[in-house]
């Protein structure tokens, strides 16, 4: 069988990967995978991966999201989202640390995997159902509370928070991320392709910044920036960092 | 109505069973009928810090598990009429505590008692969601350094989104800071966070900190909960978490470093 007629690995930008499922069960796609991706290593090192059921010709099968997040990990790829899929595949891929993402976040561009079997045309993608109804349906989003390690806030619009993202703790959003207060742990603005969308913070110490699918990594980040009030835009590809200002939290 | 209170921190060794022992002791020293329950289960010492270990006949997993009564586990403590203990299980897996079962025991409970207070084991797997899921509130005992303040902030988001009251989107646990092993010295030179800077990551009430103290081995030692010792470093700061707990007013002390005095500085070089 085609790899390429049971899944397609895509990327919009070079960072940012969506791995689009179309058929099959576990064992089956993991194969496949191994063969169109070859042996692991850090091919895609760092890469942060969407996988999109929302085009899955076998809704009803079960996907081992562990085997699979397993397996993409070996290749150096982070999956951190699903999109699409019925509620036993979300609930699923929850446990496996996974959260339903907005279609900003996958990729409708050409296949990136090894050039091994021919290109395909993408399949049309249809809108996800099943996703829940806090993601499907908010545009913009504001969280008043800290967002603390391991929790993950998605907005498929632009998301405000009104307080700190610690460190361990992430959020995503189609459009800008607005953080009134520290930002340690990771924001990713702008989904994969809106190169519009920025980040701001009151205190810029992140483990993780992306725009676009464009990231920097806490050590790549200017020691000049770290700690100050700062915004994050896109620029001619590049994320630029500027700082606004400082700032010290009101002890209560 | 009884309040269930977790006392949990996500790192091990920490300070939570001193913690659970000192703050429920506190708790009925003012008057209020308290029982402690070790959800530790396979590594029980609760007991062994409230100085009843010989007297553990049933415990927990038998409640549950329908092999001994209430009445028969619980253990009424020697020194402090409103205080009790239930011990955890010493030869059981964590897979025994099923939460059907900590729920029926927990209500039979609430009729009885003021405080329930639920010693974590550490962690953040089957046994720490056990002690967690039913809480009322809940203190997050937290070490000033970075590995445990992480931890601690995993735990309250756990407490936000992982518990009967989150899932039943009821009103959210009540979270609080308990700071321990505080070493003013460490912090000074800056080894340790600072009071202030774990505040400022976990954004939860703060109740106090707890120096590191001799004191609480000496306790731990001969049985002793070390809100007992009202006289100790660690016996009066956990007494003034018990009183800020229940609403009054102490000005927060052991955050300073103590000035040495001349003789002493002069002799230390
Ligand atoms: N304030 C303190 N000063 C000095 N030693 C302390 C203090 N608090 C706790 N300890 C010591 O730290 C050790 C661990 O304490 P404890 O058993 O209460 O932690 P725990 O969080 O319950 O551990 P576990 O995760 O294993 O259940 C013990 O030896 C205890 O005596
Ligand atoms: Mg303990």
């Amino acid at each position: 069988m085609n790899s390429n007629s049971i899944f397609e690995l895509k990327a919009r930008s070079h960072k940012v990967l969506s791995l689009r499922i179309l058929k099959g069960d576990t064992t089956t796609i993991l194969t496949h995978l191994r063969n169109h991706l070859g042996e692991p290593g850090g091919l895609f090192k760092d890469s942060l991966l969407v996988i999109d059921l929302s085009s899955l010709e076998t809704p009803r099968n079960a996907i081992n999201f562990e085997a699979l997040c397993g397996m993409l990990r070996e290749y150096g790829l982070i999956p951190f989202g699903i999109h699409g899929g019925n509620p036993k595949h979300v609930q699923d891929a929850a446990e496996a640390g996974l959260q339903p993402v907005p279609e900003a976040f996958v990729s409708s561009t050409q296949s990136v995997a090894p050039a091994q079997t021919e290109p395909q045309p993408p399949v049309a993608s249809t809108p996800a159902q099943d996703i829940p109804q806090e993601v499907a349906d908010s545009g913009n989003k504001t969280v008043a509370k800290t967002v603390h390690s391991g929790q993950r806030i998605v907005a498929a619009g632009d998301l405000t928070i009104l307080a700190a993202v610690n460190s361990g703790a992430e959020v995503i959003a189609g459009g800008s991320i607005h953080i009134y207060g520290a930002l340690r742990g990771r924001a990713l603005a702008g989904g994969t392709d809106n190169t519009e969308a920025s980040i701001f913070c009151l205190d810029l110490e992140p483990e993780l910044i992306a725009v676009a699918g464009e990231y920097l990594v806490n050590d790549e980040i200017n020691p000049e920036v770290f700690g100050a009030t700062a915004s994050i835009t896109l620029e001619g590809g590049e994320l630029n960092i500027t700082r606004l200002g400082e700032f010290s939290p009101v002890q209560g | 109505m009884a309040k269930v209170i977790a006392v949990t921190s996500g790192k091990g060794g920490v300070g939570k069973t001193t913690t659970s022992a000192a703050f429920a002791a506190g708790l009925a020293k003012r008057g209020f009928k308290t029982v402690v329950i070790d959800f530790d289960v396979g590594l029980r010492n609760l007991d062994l810090i409230m100085g009843c270990e010989r007297r553990v006949v049933y415990d927990l997993l038998n409640v549950i598990h329908n092999e001994g009564s209430l009445n028969q586990a619980l253990i009424k403590d020697k020194r402090l009429e409103n205080l009790f203990i239930l011990p955890a299980s010493q030869t059981r897996d964590k897979d025994a505590l099923n939460l059907e079962g900590v729920e029926r025991v927990l209500n039979e409970l609430r009729e009885r008692f003021d405080y329930i207070i639920c010693d974590s084991p550490a962690g953040i797997e089957k046994g720490a969601i056990a002690a967690m899921y039913y809480a009322d509130e809940a203190l997050i005992v937290t070490n000033p350094e970075v590995s445990s303040v992480r931890d601690s902030d995993r735990i309250v988001g756990m407490l936000g989104s992982k518990t009967y009251r989150a899932e039943k989107e009821l009103e959210p646990v009540k979270e609080y800071l308990v700071l321990t092993r505080y070493d003013t010295r460490r912090v000074d030179t800056g080894e340790m966070l600072s009071a202030e800077d774990v505040q400022e990551i976990l954004a939860i009430p703060f109740l106090g900190v707890i120096p590191e103290s001799q004191a609480v081995l000496e306790a731990s030692n001969s049985g002793i909960p070390v809100t007992l010792d009202e006289e100790s470093d660690a016996g009066s700061a956990y007494m003034d978490v018990v009183d800020r707990f229940l609403g009054e007013d102490r000005p927060h002390r052991f955050m300073q470093t103590v000035k040495k005095g001349f003789f002493s500085r002069l002799f230390r070089g």
